[in-house]
């Protein structure tokens, strides 16, 4: 494939204005960027529509947009269970989240892990977390630069060794050089042009697809037609994907759909973006109008099918929105489609390094390298972190095959479930016992992560339960698992009277300063 | 509180809001927990999509979209509706 000189010039263009919105966003609402609150969650100002940009810009990651099309592309209707997923997460935001923000103002939390150690006094318990966190969330940066990797190869891009990933190596300095210097304003800005640039690409692309085939109807026939051809093609059909959804699929879907939505707020980057607002009410808020983004990822799913349509042939699933844009559109929009996609990549690296910076600081660092730092010391300690974290991805994503950063992804969403218990029902009620969900995390994760290795890295695992089985997702199966030890021992370790800490919140911490005065109406 | 006490008292009782082991602040409690029930409806959107045997199929097709796939959109207008009308009473 050759270079496109307007395609490329286009990129560019769109890039270096994203580089200068980036340094720039520094002086945004300005604030004393040597305070880990302002550099890592901006002072929590941000109001409804910054916010909407932001967790919106936050939650929908180029890979998304690459991997959700690519997977209906694949695999058909199961793909789309990222639509589900996106639909039931935000009334779960709402009933849970807002408790999560009015506790961490009050106490000055900057991570879930801040809120596990004062909720449940135990710095153990905090520190899993974090690490979960952590673990979750560097295959998660480095399958943003596979996002800018697929566009970048697409445009025909391509040189041997060092030459080959100078591009992406580059894209990757700027983003580390806004970062440190302007914190999370700098994603939070960026993400009003990501934004703008990934609804015009999709509903460009939805008239385009909708024009030339004169509406959806022969989109979804000609992808029946391919996955019935390939079905007839093989032994085994049912291996093969449908466009409606097949009954050895439902599980599956329900499961991937809700045990996704579970783990979505539980991210350390989904969290920096929700404590980034400026009230509860701002995420309630949100939690109506977020779902417009789950309306662009249901059109941008259904591109899957669009490429399959229009013959679209690359080496991996993951061309077929790239694909789809080549054969659709003049090389000038091709490179703004794919500035876009690049750019959707520098909004969640963004905010997963920042957030991976928190963690780090304030649950480690703080803990066990530095009782007692300042703000400041905070502060310059995340940047690093972010710093690290972020090269450490770039490092990956040369020298491992893309292929394990996906799986570890993939694992990443099992791990981040089993903080479910001591995070969400701690939100609610200081039910568990430390120590039992301790023990609990620790059965989940193990069991979490052979049952996926026992399937070559797979989502969904078969469970036999009394004759019927259940091939359904992993995280959320463990999870059950996690509950149920974490539930069974709490009772017996408070009947050993085995001592619980002090609980350093209160109730009245988790609710609004109106729902708190009385007599307000 | 141990996990027995919080089973016995109801996981419904006054969620989302802590009413077991709170300090006696009856007339906020009460009026907290009326409210309360409205989040209820949120189950809503997760009782809609959670059983695809009820809605994977082709037809009835709607604009060239089978029945699985515009079946979804519409409930991401309902989930946005549901939670927007909580939002409204619970303020």
């Amino acid at each position: 494939m050759r270079i496109d000189s307007v395609a490329l010039a286009v990129f560019v263009f769109f890039f270096a204005i994203v580089t200068v919105v980036g340094f720039y966003a520094a002086r945004f609402r300005a604030g004393d960027l040597t305070q880990l609150q302002e550099w890592g969650l901006a002072g929590r100002r941000f109001g409804t529509v910054v916010s909407w940009f932001l967790i919106g810009g936050d939650l929908y990651t180029a890979y998304t947009l690459i991997a959700v099309p690519a997977a209906v592309y694949g695999t058909g209707a199961l793909g789309f269970f990222a639509v589900p997923y996106t639909i039931v997460a935000y009334p779960f935001m709402f009933a849970v989240m807002p408790r999560l923000w009015n506790v961490s103002k009050r106490h000055n939390f900057v991570t879930p892990a801040d809120f596990v150690h004062a909720r449940y006094g135990c710095s153990v318990l905090a520190t899993l977390v974090a690490i979960t966190g952590l673990l979750a969330t560097m295959p998660y940066i480095a399958l943003q630069l596979v996002g800018i990797q697929v566009v970048i190869g697409a445009m025909g891009v391509s040189g041997s060794g060092w030459a080959g990933d100078l591009p992406l190596i580059l894209a990757f300095a700027i983003l580390a050089a806004y970062t440190y210097t302007s914190g999370l304003r700098a994603p939070a800005m960026i993400a009003f042009v990501k934004d703008a640039m990934i609804y015009i690409v999709t509903i460009a692309a939805v008239i385009a697809v909708a024009g030339k085939f004169g509406g959806f109807g022969p989109v979804f026939a000609a992808a029946h037609a391919h996955f019935t051809a390939a079905a007839a093609a093989i032994p085994k059909p049912a291996a093969v994907g449908s466009v409606v959804l097949g009954p050895k699929g439902y599980w599956a879907y329900a499961t991937l759909a809700f045990g996704s939505a579970f783990a979505l707020f539980l991210y350390p980057h989904a969290i920096t973006g929700l404590l980034s607002s400026k009230s509860g009410e701002v995420i309630k808020r949100n939690a109506i109008l977020l779902p417009a983004y789950s309306l662009l990822l249901g059109l941008v799913a259904l591109l899957g099918f669009a490429a399959i349509a229009l013959g679209v042939v690359g080496k991996s699933p993951q061309f077929a929105v790239p694909g789809l844009i080549i054969a659709l559109f003049p090389p000038w929009f091709v490179g703004f489609a794919f500035a876009a996609i690049a750019i959707g990549a520098l909004v969640p690296a963004a905010v997963m390094s920042i957030a991976a910076g928190n963690l780090w600081t304030r649950n480690i660092y703080r803990v066990y390298v530095r009782p007692g730092a300042t703000p400041a010391q905070e502060s310059r300690q995340a940047k690093l972190a972010s710093l690290v974290v972020k090269l450490g991805a770039l490092v990956f994503i040369i020298f491992v095959p893309t292929q394990y950063a996906i799986d570890l992804q993939l694992l990443g969403g099992i791990w981040m479930l089993q903080t479910f218990p001591a995070i969400v029902t701690g939100l609610f009620r200081r039910i568990f016992h430390h120590v039992a969900l301790i023990v609990g995390w620790f059965v989940a994760m193990v069991a979490g992560t052979l049952m996926s290795f026992s399937q070559g890295v797979k989502p969904t695992f078969p469970l036999s339960l009394g004759g019927v089985t259940i091939n359904a997702y992993i995280g959320l199966e463990v999870l059950v698992l996690n509950l149920v030890v974490t539930a069974i021992l709490t009772v017996a370790f408070d009947r050993m009277k085995l001592a619980r800490y002090a609980d350093r919140t209160t109730p009245s911490d988790y609710r609004s300063s109106h729902e708190r005065s009385p007599g307000v109406a | 509180m141990s996990f027995a006490d919080v089973a016995s008292s109801g996981f419904g009782a006054g969620w989302p809001l802590p009413t077991a082991g709170v300090a006696p602040l009856p007339r906020v409690v009460l009026r907290m927990t009326g409210r309360a029930r409205w989040y209820w409806l949120l189950v809503i959107p997760f009782l809609g999509l959670a059983f695809p045997a009820l809605y994977a199929r082709a037809e009835p097709a709607v604009f060239g979209f089978p029945f699985f796939y515009w079946y979804q959109f519409v409930w991401l207008l309902v989930s946005s509706t549901v939670t927007a009308l909580v939002y409204l009473r619970t303020r």
